[in-house]
């Protein structure tokens, strides 16, 4: 770095140092562009769908008037918006409550190291990264009531054959069926590093106390395992609050909005529907509660980045 | 490794250089709005942008950017630049992003029914038109192409359904009549049913924005809204349930072939059962004739085309209007008002039908030398032209892409449920429709 | 010794049911997620006619290698895979430029406001991308973004995220490396390409392989910025395999399809296996 370059380059590096370096060193320099782009492309869209909430907005009728709350009453008084909502909260309790103890389950299976494991391992995570579209095709394709292999598998079981994302019955269990298969692997991937995060010795200690199975599970496993289920509950809501690809890939809300969820309503009520204004109350609603899991994520994460 | 990020990099940036073309141009169409003078021209040139919804490569693309050369090269002062939009549906919401930016085209066609939507957009035609080719017009295709009494859209490729007949399937069961009342299209489809060879008397889908329902609402003497676009009459008596249960009761007697109990996309269920020869009728547009019945020839069956069962009772039309919006210069507006009349001479409206089958939208292109001759090797095509006088108005609300939304997935779903309650389906969606249309009155008032 | 012995005696009947679960939930488990894929591959193989039949067969009867020439050309797959590629290099070009000072700035120096700027950098962690969708949609729509490269690049190189990451990991660098090399006389460019990026290599890899592959595979952002095909990625280009009015659903050349479009990102996992899964884990607890 103390080399002595001959002539231009040694003045052109002067008066970077003397003039261009300044600058950079400045923080407020480094900072800037990301700033910018947070400014223009995260709070102020923020601010607009908020402020939108409380206007009548049309572009077509050049409506653009403050109307309080009535947004937020219509969409309250709204079947449709109640439905969606419900359909919402059934999904993501749903996820929780089987997705996790699955993933826990096949945590703990799997938590070996040979070959065959880490190979289950690394197939039961390939859903994950791929994309929305190559999920939703398949599962369409898997789930056809006539031509699916599903129904095929059902009637040679001897089951009755379900109509999957036709019947209004049946389409929310079709989407949670896909969720779930999608983010095992995550969730294992997860809960496997939670394991590993647990103390040998512990283990050592209870084998010499000649405890049997269920009590080291449910006394030490499930306690020390409590951050990553804290984490993968806020991760699972946050995740199926959010959901949008896989609805408007595979159902578009499903028959009668049987499986349509909030995020693909605000679609349907902003951008096919052109009610702006209804839109945004719904999704400052999904601010409310998204918002409040993920600053409770956040803080738990900071709290346990300065714990360890 | 850093030798691997540098190579990525590079690639990038030749990929880039190559598709910089690509991605200016849709930008610098969409975006030209106002008049620019073209810089190596002598004289000034107006330039118009058309948006339509077709595909480029499709033949009504190819038509529409034809006759926009042949345009131009008698128009040396005029640039039609002609941009596929994808579909109704694709157009709609670009047009709605247009307006939130204020880039809309000069000119573009829209469905018939959102005229209820886009109307405050648009100039008012007859301030450019020459009369005599708005007159020229089919009276029936100009019903919903006047809002508050304001010429605010010409028709261009407008289609009315129509009785689609396999007539080798009628001789193959010794029947002449084609039924022309519903009553008879019921007889005549359980005579021609055959669940042997897997043959279905008749089969229909209500299509995406449920118009095929619509007319055969309109055909038994129903109503959708009021003549003001305030009221729902949906429910206002038991016929609009009425067809669904008996098309439900046909379809369970496996007379009726079905198409949503299918997963797949329920327009190319029928038509390809169609097609296969397992569906003997069905009702849909007019601007698929020549197509079908060509691929029909090609499948050995003989297609004809009768009028649609119950049309003096009026029937719905459908497909798109041209309408021009108000954001173009006086010169773009008399410039695409040049263009309108010549999509509207004898010569293009006429050539249009023969490939399409869309209806003729001028009362002169009819004897054009192209389409009658069409006319005279295709005799049944009458049927289509005849019933144009018969035209039921539309919808003409802002609300009727949400209703029509919530309208087929009631009806969609009575037919793949065949026990629901058709009744109480009318009910929920003309009680979800009037307060969509209150919301639209209201729009429209404020 | 002998107490070893004896606790295996004693281990042996639960562990025989324990490894017999074992087998079947590993079992399961490949059937639930190697089937499918297998299934996918048949399916891609079949003819049109051998897909629409019910009950369904398991393996076509000749091998249609033809279906992934047309979906191909069908789906028009070089132009989207070169999109992709450009938009997702691009973005992580952009974020290395905007998210790296940024953090450093924040994780390494004092200066008036830090505070306000952390939070205000990192409040879209908060901030759903599904609420602020249609503002966005609407600002671009007024600066003519729509359909361009920038409308889907610019938006993204600025990550709430990977800021987030970088800045715990520039945290733990030790701070005297740095003093030295200003007293040295180093440049700021010097600082961060030559001491910070290389001693935070794991988390840029990570931070760089995530990016990557949630760009890859972004569907959302993609369908809502674009209307046409220009610079449509690949996850939109299954969409030209989807029927087109009176089509029938393809169903072997949508497979053959799917497949062709996610093999980059399967390839990508088998060469990386073990940073990704890393990566994903890094992401989660720590």
């Amino acid at each position: 770095m103390k080399q002595d370059h001959p002539g231009v380059f040694h003045r052109l590096r002067q008066l970077f140092m003397k003039f261009v370096n300044p600058i950079l060193r400045c923080p407020y320099v480094l900072i800037a562009p990301a700033v910018l782009l947070a400014i223009t492309f995260s709070i102020i869209p923020t601010l607009m769908s908020i402020r939108n909430s409380f206007y009548k907005v049309d572009y077509v009728f050049h409506v653009d008037t403050f109307v309080g709350l009535n947004n937020y009453k219509t969409i309250f008084h709204d079947p449709t918006f109640l439905l969606v909502f419900k359909n919402t909260l059934i999904f993501t309790g749903v996820t929780v409550i089987f997705a996790i103890p699955l993933a826990v389950l096949v945590a703990i299976f799997l938590n070996k190291n040979t070959a065959i494991h880490n190979f289950t391992q690394s197939v039961v995570f390939t859903p994950h990264i791929i994309s929305w579209v190559s999920i939703a095709a398949l599962w369409m394709f898997l789930m056809d009531p006539q031509f699916g292999i599903l129904n095929a598998v059902l009637t040679a079981l001897g089951f009755d054959p379900l109509d999957w994302m036709l019947s209004e019955k049946t389409s929310l269990l079709s989407i949670i069926i896909v969720s779930i298969w999608k983010s095992l692997g995550y969730n294992v991937l997860i809960v496997t590093s939670g394991l590993q995060n647990i103390p040998q010795d512990i283990y050592e200690s209870a084998k010499l106390d000649r405890s049997n199975w269920f009590r080291t599970f449910f006394k030490i496993t499930v306690p020390m395992l409590s951050p990553t289920f804290v984490f993968l509950v806020t991760t699972t809501i946050i995740g199926t609050f959010s959901t949008y690809d896989l609805i408007k890939l595979m159902t578009q809300g499903g028959p009668r909005n049987s499986s349509n969820l909030l995020v693909y309503w605000i679609y349907e009520t902003g951008y096919l529907q052109f009610n702006v204004g209804k839109a945004m109350a719904g999704g400052v609603i999904l601010l409310l509660f998204i918002g409040t899991v993920s600053v409770a994520n956040f803080t738990l994460m900071n709290k346990r980045a300065h714990y360890q | 490794m850093k030798k691997f990020l540098a190579m990525i990099l590079v690639l990038c940036l030749v990929l880039a250089g190559c598709s910089g073309t690509e991605e200016e141009a849709p930008e610098s169409e969409i975006s030209e709005s106002s008049s620019e003078a073209e810089a190596p021209a002598e004289t000034e040139q107006v330039e118009i942008v058309f948006w339509n919804v077709f595909a480029d490569d499709s033949d009504t693309g190819v038509f529409l950017a034809d006759a926009a050369t042949k345009f131009m090269a008698d128009n040396p002062d005029i640039k039609v630049t002609i941009v596929g939009q994808g579909g109704y549906d694709d157009i709609v919401e670009r047009l709605e992003a247009a307006a939130a930016s204020k880039s809309l085209p000069t000119m573009a066609i829209i469905e018939e029914t959102f005229l209820g939507r886009f109307y405050p957009l648009t100039v008012d035609l007859s301030q450019y038109l020459d009369p005599a080719v708005v007159e020229n017009y089919q009276d029936g295709l100009m019903v919903s192409c006047y809002y508050d009494g304001v010429l605010r859209a010409v028709p261009f490729n407008r289609s009315m359904p129509n009785l689609y007949v396999n007539k080798t399937l009628f001789d193959n069961a010794g029947i002449t009549e084609i039924p022309d009342t519903w009553d008879e299209v019921y007889t005549t489809a359980e005579a021609l049913t055959d669940p042997e060879k897997g043959v279905y008397g008749f089969g229909v889908c209500w299509d995406t924005d449920a118009w095929i329902y619509e007319s055969i609402l309109y055909s038994f003497g129903g109503e959708i809204v009021s003549e003001d676009n305030k009221t729902i009459l949906l429910n206002q008596d038991s016929t609009a349930a009425d067809i669904l249960t008996k098309f439900q009761d046909e379809a369970d007697a496996g007379v009726f072939f079905n198409p949503y109990i299918y997963q797949d996309n329920v327009w190319s269920t029928i038509g390809s059962a169609f097609l296969d020869g397992k569906v003997a009728m069905f009702l849909g547009s007019n601007g698929v004739y020549s197509m079908y019945k060509g691929w029909m020839a090609d499948a050995g069956y003989e297609m004809e085309i009768y009028p649609h069962p119950g049309f003096e009772n009026g029937i719905a039309t459908g497909a798109g209007n041209i309408v021009m919006f108000a954001d173009a210069t006086e010169e773009q507006r008399a410039a695409a008002a040049k263009f309108i009349e010549y999509l509207a001479t004898d010569d293009v409206a006429g050539a249009y039908t023969v490939l399409t089958g869309y209806l003729p939208t001028t009362e002169t292109c009819v004897n054009q030398a192209d389409l009658a001759a069409f006319i005279e090797a295709n005799p049944d095509y009458v049927n289509a032209i005849s019933q144009m006088q018969y035209a039921h108005r539309r919808p003409l609300t802002s609300a009727w892409k949400s209703i029509y939304t919530a309208l087929t997935d009631e009806i969609a779903y009575c037919m793949t449920y065949t026990d629901t309650d058709a009744a109480a389906s009318i009910t929920t969606v003309s009680e979800q429709a009037q307060v969509l249309l209150n919301d639209a009155t209201a729009l429209a008032a404020g | 010794m002998k107490r070893i012995e004896e606790r295996k005696k004693k281990l042996t009947p639960k562990h025989v049911i324990f490894l017999i679960l074992e087998a079947i939930v590993i079992l399961l488990l490949l059937i639930a997620y190697i089937f499918p894929m297998f299934y996918m591959i048949s399916t891609s193989l079949k003819t049109m006619r051998e897909v629409n039949v019910s009950p369904p067969t398991l393996w076509p009867e000749v091998l249609q290698w033809k279906n992934y020439a047309e979906a191909w050309q069908k789906m028009n797959f070089f132009h989207y895979f070169k999109n992709s590629v450009f938009i997702s290099v691009m973005t992580i070009v952009g974020q290395l430029f905007v998210c790296v000072p940024c953090a450093y700035a924040l994780a390494k120096k004092q200066f008036v406001g830090r505070k306000f700027f952390h939070t205000l950098v990192l409040f879209d962690l908060i901030v759903p991308s599904q609420i602020i969708f249609l503002s966005i949609y609407l600002i671009e729509s007024k600066i003519n973004w729509i359909n361009t490269y920038q409308g889907l690049i610019v938006p993204f190189i600025y990550s709430a995220f990977s800021i987030f990451f970088l800045i715990q990991t520039f945290k733990t660098l030790p701070d005297d490396v740095l003093d030295a090399a200003k007293l040295d006389k180093c440049s700021e460019i010097q600082i961060i390409g030559s001491i910070i990026l290389p001693m935070a290599k794991p988390t840029i890899i990570t931070t760089v392989m995530f990016t990557f592959v949630y760009k890859w595979n972004d569907y959302f952002w993609t369908s809502i910025l674009t209307t046409d095909d220009a610079v449509r990625t690949l996850p939109l280009a299954i969409q030209n395999l989807m029927p087109v009015g009176n089509a029938a659903n393809e169903w072997h050349t949508i497979m053959a399809g799917n497949l062709m479009l996610f093999a980059p990102m399967f390839l990508l996992y088998l060469l990386a296996n073990k940073s990704i899964k890393q990566m994903f884990v890094y992401g989660g607890i720590k």
